[in-house]
């Protein structure tokens, strides 16, 4: 569990136009920057709304992410429903 | 400096990034309600804006969260958000000031940290598009940590936006407030804490 590496890695691609354009571009070589474990990369490769949500992802970095993605309102909250 | 006009307003990303999600006679007006407040400051003749508002892993992440950060640039970039449908802007900054206010807080029992690069994400933005339209007036903005725990308690932010407003008008002479006898809004500080910042590693459930 890296969750501060995690959260690191959505804080830079929500902030920073350059590093928004290399996560674009070539992902997986973006994200084998950061100290993640398989679930947690396969869960910001896919931009996996419910499994980032759950590994701990706080919700005013997870919902610009995914903004930043196109996941709208009703997909955004469809991802999350049944949770605490 | 005398304070020629005060007044808070909503950041809501939906105003800009998504008002037709309102209907439009409502998003009107509400709008225009927010326009209207901006020429009302407009009519009081600010010298600055002192924008005392909050961020999103804008600019502070885990590795440094400050309680209080008084911006202290000469401008400052904005919005962060691609997707906000403001328009990127440079916002001036009023350093001068700045730099008084921190002088006055370090003096009167208030340590904020200061930052000479802060971007302003929707939170200081959407304010800005409405209040302060083509960024005329500088700004200097006082960001609060309200993002995550643990954060101020609401006691001691209302002393110190109480400091400000006194520094604001005398940098030289404020001194430190008295807390509130009570404070209205800490049961809401305890109730945001459980409902609306689950998903941080502070907490053992999302």
């Amino acid at each position: 569990m890296s969750l501060y590496q995690l959260q690191k890695l959505i804080y830079h691609v929500n902030r920073d136009p350059s590093h928004r354009e290399r996560f674009r571009q070539d992902p997986a070589a973006f994200v084998a920057g950061y100290e993640l474990t398989e679930e947690e990369k396969s869960a910001a490769l896919n931009v996996d709304v419910r499994k980032l949500y759950t590994l701990g992802v706080h919700s005013l970095l997870l919902r610009p992410f995914t903004l930043s993605h196109k996941v709208s309102t009703e997909d955004y909250a469809k991802a999350l429903a049944g949770l605490e | 400096m005398p304070v020629v006009f005060a007044c808070a307003g909503s950041h809501a990303p939906g105003m800009t990034a998504w008002p037709e999600a309102a209907p439009k006679e409502q998003s009107d007006r509400f709008l225009g309600y927010y326009r209207k407040l901006g020429e009302m400051l407009a009519a009081s003749k600010p010298d600055t804006l002192v924008a005392i508002t909050v961020e999103h892993w804008a600019n502070f992440f885990l590795n440094h969260m400050p309680a209080f950060c008084i911006g202290r640039a000469d401008h400052y970039e904005g919005p962060v958000e691609e997707w906000l449908r403001i328009p990127k802007a440079r916002v001036p900054g009023d350093a001068k000031l700045s730099a008084e206010l921190l002088d006055a807080c370090l003096d009167g029992g208030f340590d904020p940290t200061f930052s000479d690069e802060l971007l302003f994400d929707h939170a200081t933005m959407l304010p800005l598009h409405f209040l302060n339209p083509n960024m005329a007036v500088p700004v200097v903005p006082v960001i609060i940590n309200t993002l995550t725990p643990p954060m101020p308690t609401p006691r001691r932010c209302f002393a110190f936006g109480q400091f400000l407003g006194k520094s604001s008008r005398d940098p030289k002479n404020a001194s430190p407030s008295s807390p509130p006898a009570a404070c209205p809004i800490g049961r809401e500080r305890q109730n945001m804490e459980r409902s609306t910042f689950p998903s941080t590693g502070n907490f053992s459930t999302p």
